[in-house]
């Protein structure tokens, strides 16, 4: 019961914080109303977690060697509910995964659990590589997209009905593309368990693996539903100011990057055409949004970017790793 | 159905230009019967005038509310706003002017017809320019530039004009002093045309070179 309850919280944590990581460039663009968005949302989601969540699940399997108890795995969770509640008081957008990945790593530390350290550096030298790779990608389809409007010879209207048509569509695939990345985030961690039988009110529920990435993906709906549409209409807005065809530089760079870490399919194909060893893993889709922010605001040579809230979030990507990691231990050793 | 209204603001907008256009041709023919004392051709030119102005308010508001409504173009919603509100005033002088003229009857010495038609002859090089850069906002904003700074070039001609004319009023000892002041007023109300075209084309080319 405990599990569940915890997994809702982290899941409507993850639907007010994400949702916005997808829509947010739309809405704070005034492209999308919050309405129609969070609808698409919700539908992708749910779609993306049950075709994709299995394969960057498999993550959290594979880096302890020995795994905890299910009992003790609410330990590990409620320091990432703890810090990214703190985070989004801040107004800082967080990473679920890599806070649930340092979380597990406090915890292992303090019960003296193996950890696969291969798989951990794997992990962080692909979370560093990813905001870096965002950067380029949102510059290159930002220049793309504006070459394609100056060739096509649109008119305003013409070229706002595109762009709002593109918004839509591409944010449906974002949120399938990121329903795997997120869902795996938070419901990944019982994977191992699966199928889980859970007591709930004296009822013995079992929950196999599609069931577990369905409701995970709706509760992270519902968290979007009811808690987003302010943090939507702010994202970029506080990091620089985003126009329509930047939103879609950022949409088409979380998709590019997210698809190519959880789905099995695309990462063979990139793997036999490129040395990278790549996997699938779960990625923090805040980190490409803001990192996508960036690159887009350097065609204005960044004279909207906020370098306050900028640096924030930067410091923020070593701070809650570490914090989380810090008090799951301490909760470890403690309980 | 998106796209059925951004055709419908597309539609609107453009007629919205064309009245424009057709108000100030209007009132061109307006000043020729003017100075060939057809006064009753006066009064209805004036009327039809009147009609276009109040077609160009409805449109005007008719697109601003479609613009807030659908929350299309956001990024230069506000620009267009302006742009139309701005060009918006220019129907409203014509109107004023033809009203002016129907009513007040300025008497003009003949020797000055011809200097009036050229003033106006320059406001309205400004309005056709503005139009067109106003149309081509929406498509290429570099035509839009070009037309906009002709714009000031025109109306520093009408400035000429205008104070050639005044000089030429003033200085006339046949006329009184109310007369003077009448005819004086008329020059300024037709200038203003080409001022108000001015303003709004320096506010394009901003909007422009934002964007």
């Amino acid at each position: 019961m405990l599990d569940i309850l915890l997994i809702a919280i982290l899941a409507i944590i993850v639907g007010a914080n994400d949702a916005a990581n997808v829509f947010g460039s739309a809405i704070g663009s005034k492209m999308l109303k919050f309405r129609v968005a969070i609808t698409f949302f919700i539908i992708f989601i749910i779609i993306g977690a049950v075709i994709n969540a299995k394969y960057p699940s498999g993550v959290y399997k594979d880096l302890l060697i020995n795994y905890p108890n299910l009992g003790d795995i609410f330990l590990i969770i409620l320091p990432v509910i703890i810090i990214t509640f703190i985070a989004l008081g801040l107004r800082i957008p967080s990473s679920i995964s890599q806070s649930i990945i340092f979380s597990i790593l406090g915890f292992s530390i303090a019960k003296n659990m193996s950890v696969n350290y291969d798989l951990l550096i794997d992990l962080i030298s692909f979370w560093i590589a990813t905001p870096i790779v965002a950067v380029i990608l949102s510059i290159v389809f930002c220049f793309l997209i504006n070459f394609i409007i100056k060739i096509s010879r649109l008119n305003v209207f013409q070229i706002d009905y595109q762009v709002r048509l593109s918004l839509i569509l591409l944010s449906c695939v974002a949120a399938f593309a990121l329903g795997s990345n997120l869902t795996a985030s938070i419901v990944g961690i019982y994977s191992p368990f699966l199928s889980l039988s859970i007591d709930f009110s004296g009822y013995q529920v079992l929950i196999g693996e599609k069931k577990l990435y369905f409701f995970g993906s709706l509760l992270i709906g519902l968290g979007a539903l009811i808690l987003s549409q302010k943090i939507a209409q702010s994202v970029g807005s506080q990091i620089s100011k985003i126009k329509p065809v930047s939103a879609l530089s950022i949409l088409l760079t979380q998709i590019v990057i997210l698809l190519s870490f959880s789905s099995d399919l695309l990462i063979n194909q990139i793997n036999s055409l490129l040395p990278l060893n790549m996997f699938a893993m779960p990625l923090s889709a805040s980190h490409i949004t803001f990192a996508s922010i960036i690159g887009v605001a350097s065609f204005n040579k960044f004279r909207e970017v906020k370098p306050n809230h900028s640096l924030k979030i930067l410091i923020s990507w070593f701070t809650i790793p570490i914090l989380v990691a810090f008090l799951s231990y301490l909760f470890a050793l403690n309980f | 159905m998106l796209k059925n209204h951004q055709k419908e603001l597309i539609d609107s907008i453009n007629v919205f230009l064309d009245n424009i256009l057709n108000i100030n041709k209007l009132f061109k023919e307006l000043l020729k019967n003017y100075f060939n004392q057809e006064f009753d051709k006066v009064e209805t030119i004036t009327n039809e005038i009147s009609k276009l102005e109040s077609q160009c308010d409805k449109l005007r508001r008719q697109v601003e509310r479609k613009i807030y409504q659908e929350t299309l173009i956001p990024d230069l919603r506000g620009d267009v706003l302006g742009m139309l509100e701005n060009i918006d005033k220019i129907p409203g002088q014509i109107q004023a002017n033809a009203h002016s003229f129907n009513t007040e009857k300025p008497n003009i010495p003949k020797e000055l017809n011809e200097n009036f038609l050229n003033l106006y002859n320059d406001a309205s090089e400004c309005i056709s320019l503005l139009v067109d850069g106003a149309r081509n906002f929406f498509i290429n904003k570099k035509i839009t530039l070009e037309k906009c700074l002709l714009v000031s070039k025109i109306e520093s001609k009408a400035d000429v004009i205008s104070t050639a004319l005044k000089k030429n009023i003033f200085s006339d000892s046949k006329n009184g002093l109310a007369t003077k002041v009448h005819l004086r007023y008329f020059v300024d109300i037709m200038d203003e045309v080409a001022n108000l075209s001015e303003d709004v084309a320096d506010r394009l080319i901003i909007s422009s070179s934002k964007n």
